[in-house]
């Protein structure tokens, strides 16, 4: 046990995780140069489409240094604020941290928090700059933020460049060197911790687990201490690129267990697991429940799909301890979910992950925040979607969740960002310089204005220089109007959006242009209307189609075979599945 | 009864409004013609020995084609097919490929039905669609075809086109018509993604015709050519009595047709049989003896989708009791639901057990298809 290191790789978004674990991988020879391709941890096609890391990652290597044979565990994490929930997960099951730094980036909003998750969990932070190959790199000046930052010595930051593969021996020595042995008892009885989970069509549920205290053994009956549910350990192993079976995993040790677990529900993320002979005592403190930041209804296409969604939103909610749903219906798209997401990106990824894994070709409804109700009767609830909102005349008050954001940004984009932030409800708290060039700008702000394209737009006025971060600080009273879409004066329940009453009527607006945009003509005018309970504040009209033919019976067959545009049928309105997104392409 | 379909994915240039553009080097078209002759030989059973009635070239340019060519791949299906005698034998040509000696040896090898793909018969309209011909030299060229022989003599017209008035729309009908031809094609434009037009209309170039307009042509175009003899059989076809195309029509009579070459598809009662597109692949894939083809069974819904959408193109349209009759009952009560909203909205016509679509309907088709379409 004591040649066992247990590390994770933690950095704000890009700043080159997967890429210096691609190294790392190659060094130890966990991988042959013929598998080897960039990014190789980040193994979900929607991760190496977009570049981005959207799951933990974890991986056993094996190294010899000085004649003594080490087992190094690597956790790669993601780095975009949505995905962090992962990063605290991967945390609880290492000893130590690589902080990576991108040489020419500095410290960014990530950097700080991430950072500061490892610590909260006593890791040994192990600062890396990377990138160094780049001509731009500033090694003395970051160097500079990032003692400030943790308090350490210049020498012990490590200079590194996952392209080029410098520094990677060195950063491999004080893996060694500096991060613990963990610390466990292979006798003591079983205690380990589920830290995330998987489900497999052939195998069932896969749980990944890091053993704490005790042995676990292929042929042991389990218990899982938070379902109460018992199971014959099937096959215990390490993860190497796959699944690599072993007799048995000992405190210290990282893996997987295999029970013939068949359904998701039986498990859950950050449970115990425990032998049933000789249980342990006490359970490991597991996670903090995460908490959706937005909302946002998920329907089958064909509401004859019901079925099929709730299973797969089980096994993707397995693979996703963050996503959260309830059950919700509508009037124009019948049974679906209310799902809590950790952010937009989240929420897309959910959306492109229920495609591609499970065939499941959903509308996502307009999104929005939760709201705290006070009731004339002296009632408080928790309102999740436009639908449940009470009438105007119970509501006594209305709160709306705030953030504090933490902004890292370049002087020169000072101001473009407060406009942008004024604009957007917020208030300025505060405002540090961190070196002449660069400030850390930190905001209240209404969630509910930040989940739309916020991100979007302080990358853009920033030109990529400014960093966020965020967490909720609590509600606030808040000025709220609902506002519905009528399509051919039929209330449209899935377009209906909460929003602040002095945006109401400009919101009202765009949503009907940007519909009329999205939605194709049709065989009859359709009237497009924005209302406020019963006024009308604004109105398009989708003039009739008079013409649609191919000219050629050959060319129709063609465009036959290409299939029939998916659309849902909303009254005689045929809506397409983009529309109901259209408040967030509004600009 | 059957037919043969030839595909000829070649173009000499592309015109302005065409989606259906064959990119391909036309120097790969000896081994095109090779391929084409080799999978009429692989199937040479498909049509299991029903008489051929016709053969189609279509395209494309199939006028790209050499006299060679064309003998070769005649001859291949008449060697390995029961050919009729009377044998509709049809060529989609373009007008600038149509030379006196090319007729002349179009004639000898046996084609007896020419598609001349005109468009227009308005000098500006001509060189607006990018064409590459004129009027003038069209009325010579159709009037040498017609010396040469052929008694069977298709234009394509299009109207809906921007700066096209009615009024000079309606002189080139006549114009047209004046030529003396069996049968005539009239589409409307529509500006389909990848087309040259295309690109007009997003970078605010180019202004679509509105549906009024459109319908004002096509309303023109029907009243102008009942009055000349033209009866119009099909959704975007005229032709004067006896001179409906055959081929065509077997298409949406649900007889069974064999079609080569790349992207061409195949039925035979139970199945459709689609070749891949590329051209490239095709080549390639019949040369070293792989697939070359997917096959689509039809089930009983696919069957009730493909019988609206090929008869309701026609003037016989659809019958209801042979819906009734040959399909499962939530079909027949989805498709009686459909035609009542239909026929409310006037756009089909019922008389008796049969259906077809009104004037208005006809311009809606696609729609109209659509909508009937079963999805389970
Ligand atoms: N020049 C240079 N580029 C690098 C280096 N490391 C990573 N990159 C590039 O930086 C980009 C991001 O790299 P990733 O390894 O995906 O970053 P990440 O931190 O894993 O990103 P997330 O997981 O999405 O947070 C990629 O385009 C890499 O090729 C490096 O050392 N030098
Ligand atoms: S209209 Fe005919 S000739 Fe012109 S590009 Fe299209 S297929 Fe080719
Ligand atoms: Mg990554």
């Amino acid at each position: 046990m004591k040649n066992i290191r247990n590390f994770c790789i933690i950095a704000h978004i890009d700043h080159g995780k997967s890429t210096l674990a691609d190294r790392l991988l190659e060094v130890t020879q966990t991988i042959s140069g013929r598998d080897m391709q960039a990014q190789v941890l980040d193994d979900m096609e929607l991760e190496k489409e977009r570049g981005i890391t959207i799951k933990s990652h974890a991986i056993q290597m094996d190294h010899i240094q000085d004649g003594i044979k080490y087992r190094l565990n690597l956790i790669d994490t993601p780095g975009h604020v949505d995905f962090s929930y992962e990063v605290s997960r991967s945390i609880a099951a290492c000893e130590g941290a690589l902080l990576i730094i991108d040489a020419t980036q500095g410290i960014q909003a990530q950097t700080i928090s991430n950072l500061y998750l490892a610590i909260e969990h006593d890791l040994e932070i192990i600062p890396i700059l990377n990138k160094m190959d780049l001509p731009n790199a500033n090694p003395e000046l970051v160097e500079d933020q990032i003692i400030e930052l943790i308090g350490c010595k210049r020498d012990t930051i490590i200079r590194a460049s996952g392209k080029t593969g410098e520094g990677i021996d060195e950063i491999i020595s004080r893996i060694i060197s500096d991060v613990p042995s963990p610390a466990g008892d292979p006798e003591a009885p079983l205690q380990g911790l589920i830290f995330d989970s998987v489900y497999n069509q052939f195998r069932g549920v896969i749980a990944y687990v890091k053993i704490v205290n005790g042995t676990v053994r292929k042929g042991d009956v389990v218990k899982f201490v938070a379902t109460e549910k018992q199971y014959n350990v099937d096959e215990v192993g390490v993860l190497k690129m796959g699944l690599d079976s072993r007799e048995s995993l000992s405190a210290g040790d990282v893996g997987y267990i295999i029970s013939n677990i068949k359904t998701a529900r039986e498990i859950r993320v950050g449970d115990t697991v425990t032998n049933v002979k000789q249980p342990c005592s006490n359970v490991i403190s597991g996670f903090e429940e995460v908490k959706p930041m937005v909302f946002a209804g998920v329907y089958p296409i064909d509401s004859d799909d019901y079925e099929d969604l709730r299973a797969a939103m089980e096994k993707l909610q397995l693979n996703d301890a963050s996503l959260t749903y309830t059950l919700e219906s509508s009037a124009a798209l019948g049974f679906g979910f209310r799902c809590g997401f950790l952010g937009l990106l989240h929420m897309e990824i959910i959306q492109e992950r229920l495609d591609r894994e499970f065939d499941m070709n959903v509308i996502t409804t307009v999104p929005n925040v939760s709201y705290l109700i006070h009731t004339r009767a002296g009632e408080t609830v928790e309102v999740y979607n436009p639908a449940g909102m009470p009438d105007g005349s119970m509501i006594d008050l209305i709160e709306e969740p705030y953030i504090r954001a933490q902004i890292i940004t370049r002087s020169e984009y000072i101001g473009a960002i407060m406009t942008l932030c004024l604009d957007k409800r917020g208030m300025l708290t505060k405002q540090d310089y961190l070196t002449a060039e660069r400030a850390e700008l930190t905001f209240d702000l209404p969630l509910g204005e930040i989940v739309f394209d916020f991100y979007d737009k302080l990358k853009s006025i920033s030109k990529g220089y400014a960093s966020f971060d965020y967490h909720i600080t609590g509600y606030r009273p808040a000025k709220l109007a609902k506002l519905d879409i009528l399509l051919n004066s039929e209330p449209v329940d899935a377009l209906s959006t909460l929003i602040h009453a002095d945006n109401a009527y400009n919101f009202g607006r765009r949503m009907c242009e940007k519909l009329k945009e999205l939605i194709p003509r049709q065989q009859y005018d359709v009237a497009i209307q924005a209302a406020i309970g019963a006024k009308i504040i604004a109105r398009e009209t989708i003039k009739a189609v008079r013409k649609d033919v191919t000219a050629k019976c050959r060319k129709l067959l063609d465009k036959q075979k290409k299939g029939k545009k998916k659309m849902k049928q909303i009254g005689n309105v045929e809506v397409p599945q983009k529309a109901f997104l259209a408040v967030l392409k509004l600009d | 009864m059957s037919g043969i379909y030839f595909h000829i994915p070649y173009c000499r240039t592309k015109c302005h409004y065409c989606d259906f553009y064959a990119s391909n080097n036309i120097k790969t078209i000896n081994q095109l013609v090779n391929a084409e002759i080799e999978e009429l030989y692989l199937r040479r059973s498909y049509l299991e020995d029903e008489e051929v009635q016709t053969i189609y070239f279509g395209g494309g340019t199939p006028s790209v084609l050499s006299i060679s060519h064309i003998n070769d791949l005649l001859s291949t299906v008449r060697k390995n097919f029961n050919v009729s005698v009377d044998c509709e034998i049809s060529l989609e040509a373009n007008p600038e490929d149509l030379t006196e000696l090319y007729l002349k040896q179009l004639y000898e090898v046996g084609i007896n039905r020419l598609s001349i793909g005109i468009q227009s018969f308005d000098e500006d309209i001509l060189v607006y669609l990018g064409r590459r011909h004129g009027t003038e030299m069209l009325s010579n060229m159709i009037e040498t075809a017609q010396n040469i022989g052929f008694k069977n003599i298709s234009l394509d017209l299009i109207y809906g086109i921007p700066g096209l008035t009615l009024e000079r729309y309606t002189e080139s009908i006549k114009a047209v018509l004046k030529l003396g031809v069996q049968h005539i094609s009239a589409y409307a434009l529509t500006i389909e993604k990848k087309t040259y037009f295309y690109k007009l209309l997003i970078t605010n170039r180019l202004k679509e015709v509105a549906d009024e307009e459109v319908l004002d042509h096509f309303n023109a175009t029907i009243d102008l050519l009942a009055l000349n003899g033209f009866s119009h059989y099909e959704v975007s076809s005229f032709s004067k009595p006896g001179f409906q195309s055959r081929h065509n029509s077997s298409y949406w009579q649900g007889k069974n047709y064999l079609g080569v070459g790349p992207a061409a598809h195949s039925f035979n009662g139970k199945s459709r049989q689609w070749n891949i597109s590329s051209t490239k692949n095709y080549i390639l894939n019949i040369a070293n003896g792989s697939s070359y083809f997917e096959v689509e069974i039809l089930n009983e819904i696919d069957k009730y989708n493909e019988y609206v959408l090929l008869g309701l193109r026609t003037a016989n349209g659809i019958s209801k009791n042979f819906i009734v009759d040959s399909f499962d009952k939530k079909i027949v009560a989805y498709f009686s639901k459909e035609i009542s909203k239909l026929d409310k909205d006037e756009f089909i016509l019922q008389d008796g057990d049969q259906i077809c679509l009104s004037r208005k309907g006809i311009l809606m088709s696609d729609f109209i298809i659509r909508k009937l379409f079963y999805v389970p």
